[in-house]
């Protein structure tokens, strides 16, 4: 296809063959993720019983780690995240709260995605707009110093601001902690956004200025379009696979970012669960299978948020071979 | 004379203002200063308590920024914070800079195997997405819980190469996207021409083609560090290692970090967050700063390349 095709007459046409090659891609990933986490959570299994040094229950503790293990597995492959939990009604128990965190996850996840999606939609096209000039540098600028900031670190600003403002005026703008799908969602939304917007900025002005150099851009404002119209016309139906990938990635980055602004904020979610984990170092502590299944659950959103970015970049290398960009 | 000068501007190549270099250049190089110097510059010890006393009364612990001679106050222990912060720096960046170093090292050692070997590339992209997949934060938190570090040199190495085996999978898949261009070249063509192995063809003439790449990935994968080991320090987790230490202030055993860290620092402040939040906010603050600063290099790298 000619480099001076119009971009909306593209045509996609990935071959089975590449797509059974990125499923196989994905089940591998699945399955090795999850057996890493597992075998990786149960390690305490095997310490916090018996002395390491007394050969006869060393065997005994391989035993119970393989057990323990064994038995989770068993019960993963019967449908039940919580694995083979002691009884029925503990097992119904544990799958209930996983569900529930895995929902209240979802929402916060859900609108703080929305949020930076749009915020970084115009956040990314103005900056690509203005390039070189006051406003391009001041965005830019805003835009290292958001992907440079660490989540935690906005939402203790965002928790120690909301609280000076509510004892200084006595007006309660949001809340500075707990779970609730109403102002309870103002501050960890803001935090999870401010990060997801920035880096689905940067996504955007890339795709934009990548977009920009193609020469039927450079006809096309030969001719005298520009504005907002060139955008339109000619940008905007490039961008839709670009902007998949970067949402995607946005995704991705609010995920890594929702672990700790979870437990900073006392959302009870599923990294409260997961973080339960951290207990592993008390020499009496046993991990508890609610806690294992979280960090699946969480596992198997990472590798298939992975596995769909993967699928839209490789969306768009075929649309820049295509185009004869590559 | 003016068309002297004119001449003279005119060869001379048009420098271009790198910002983010400068700036994340100036930013490491004050942090790298900061840890080389830190016995000359650090006002007290890091390590002993100062404690103060008015009217022959002992003030209450913490004491605030601007107690006495200290700067930035002390923590709950009446040592100088400042000085904590600046001894801070030695460990946290070459925690974070042994850490980076393992996750560049398994990285490019993966990427140039599959960037030249396509058969290797399937496995190390499969097994690069499993570890990807797995959130940095969840595999720290692992780790550092099923090996208790007591500050030993062995164990804090330990700990940071461990650390080290998250994150390289972005770094291989950039080092095998570079390997593959790099291979087109004519020069790369030629040495496989005249006989050249590939390990030589990938020292010889792809490693050193990668300098620019690998000096940016250097830059964030010490950020990525930093990042991760703050969040484990907000976790209340010590990867500087931690005792029950008495000391003259404290009769009874606390929980207080081997070396002085941001990270520990952070851990050990988080209790007093309400009370006295400059325990907490210094430290995350230097973490901010330092992991900016490495970010901006990075970027300025990028642009440079």
């Amino acid at each position: 296809m000619s480099i001076n095709v119009a971009p909306t007459s593209r045509r996609n046409t990935p071959g089975l063959g590449a797509l059974f090659t990125q499923a196989l891609l994905l089940l591998v990933t699945l399955v090795v993720s999850v057996v890493l986490i597992v075998l990786l959570t149960m390690g305490r299994r095997e310490t916090y019983q018996f002395s390491p040094f007394d050969p006869v229950s060393y065997g005994a503790q391989t035993g119970t780690y393989v057990g323990a293990v064994a038995d989770y597995f068993h019960g993963l492959f019967s449908g039940n995240l919580v694995g083979a939990a002691t009884t029925p009604n503990k097992r119904k128990l544990m799958s209930k709260q996983i569900v529930d965190s895995g929902r209240r996850s979802l929402e916060l996840l859900g609108v703080s995605l929305a949020a930076s999606l749009v915020l970084g939609l115009g956040w990314g096209v103005l900056m690509d707009a203005t390039r070189g000039r006051g406003l391009g540098a001041l965005l830019f600028g805003l835009n290292m110093i958001a992907l440079a900031l660490p989540s935690f670190l906005i939402i203790l600003l965002l928790i120690s601001t909301v609280a000076d403002i509510t004892q200084r005026t006595g007006v309660r703008l949001a809340y500075t902690q707990g779970y609730g799908f109403d102002r309870h969602l103002l501050v960890p939304v803001a935090a999870l956004a401010l990060r997801g917007g920035a880096y689905f900025a940067q996504a955007v002005a890339l795709a934009q200025n990548e977009v920009s150099r193609h020469e039927w851009m450079t006809v096309a404002r030969a001719k005298g379009l520009g504005g907002l119209r060139l955008w339109w016309q000619h940008t905007r139906p490039l961008l839709y696979l670009p902007l998949l990938g970067g949402a995607l990635g946005t995704l991705r980055v609010l995920v890594g970012s929702m672990i700790l602004v979870e437990y900073l904020y006392n959302w009870t979610g599923l990294s409260k669960l997961l973080l339960q984990i951290n207990n592993l170092g008390i020499p009496t502590y046993k991990p508890e299978p609610v806690e294992v299944g979280a960090a699946v659950i969480l596992v198997l959103f990472f590798v298939i948020t992975d596995a769909l970015g993967r699928l839209a970049l490789w969306g768009t290398s075929l649309q820049r071979h295509e185009l004869g960009a590559v | 004379m003016t068309s002297l000068s004119a001449t003279f501007s005119r060869q001379l190549p048009k420098l271009e203002l790198n910002l983010p270099l400068v700036a994340g250049v100036l930013l490491v190089m004050g942090f790298v200063i900061c840890a080389a110097l830190a016995p000359w510059l650090a006002p007290f010890d890091p390590l002993t308590p100062s404690v103060l006393t008015s009217e022959g009364r002992r003030l209450p612990l913490p004491y605030p920024p601007g107690t006495g001679d200290m700067i930035l106050g002390s923590d709950h222990l009446a040592r100088d914070l400042l000085s904590r912060l600046i001894h801070g720096a030695r460990f946290t960046l070459a925690f974070a800079t042994i850490t980076a170093l393992t996750r560049l090292l398994i990285g490019v050692l993966l990427g140039m195997t599959a960037g030249w070997f396509v058969a290797v590339a399937r496995v190390v992209n499969a097994v690069g997405a499993a570890v990807a997949a797995i959130p940095a934060l969840l595999f720290g938190v692992i780790i550092v819980s099923l090996l208790p570090n007591d500050g030993s040199l062995s164990k804090t190495l330990l700990l940071a190469f461990l650390l080290g085996l998250t994150g390289w999978a972005e770094v291989s898949s950039r080092c095998l996207t570079a390997v593959r261009e790099l291979r087109t070249r004519p020069f790369v063509e030629a040495a496989a021409t005249i006989g050249r192995r590939p390990l030589g063809v990938l020292l010889r003439h792809i490693l050193p083609n990668m300098r620019g790449l690998l000096l940016t990935e250097a830059a964030y994968a010490v950020a990525a560090a930093l990042l991760l080991i703050a969040e484990l320090g907000i976790l209340r987790i010590y990867v500087a290692g931690s005792v029950f230490a008495t000391n003259e202030v404290y009769l009874t055993p606390v929980v207080d970090p081997v070396h002085p860290d941001w990270s520990g620092m952070i851990a050990v402040g988080s209790p007093w967050f309400q009370s006295a939040p400059w325990l907490v906010w210094l430290p995350l603050l230097a973490f901010t700063l330092a992991i900016l600063g490495f970010y901006l290099l990075a970027e300025g790298l990028r642009r440079q390349r």
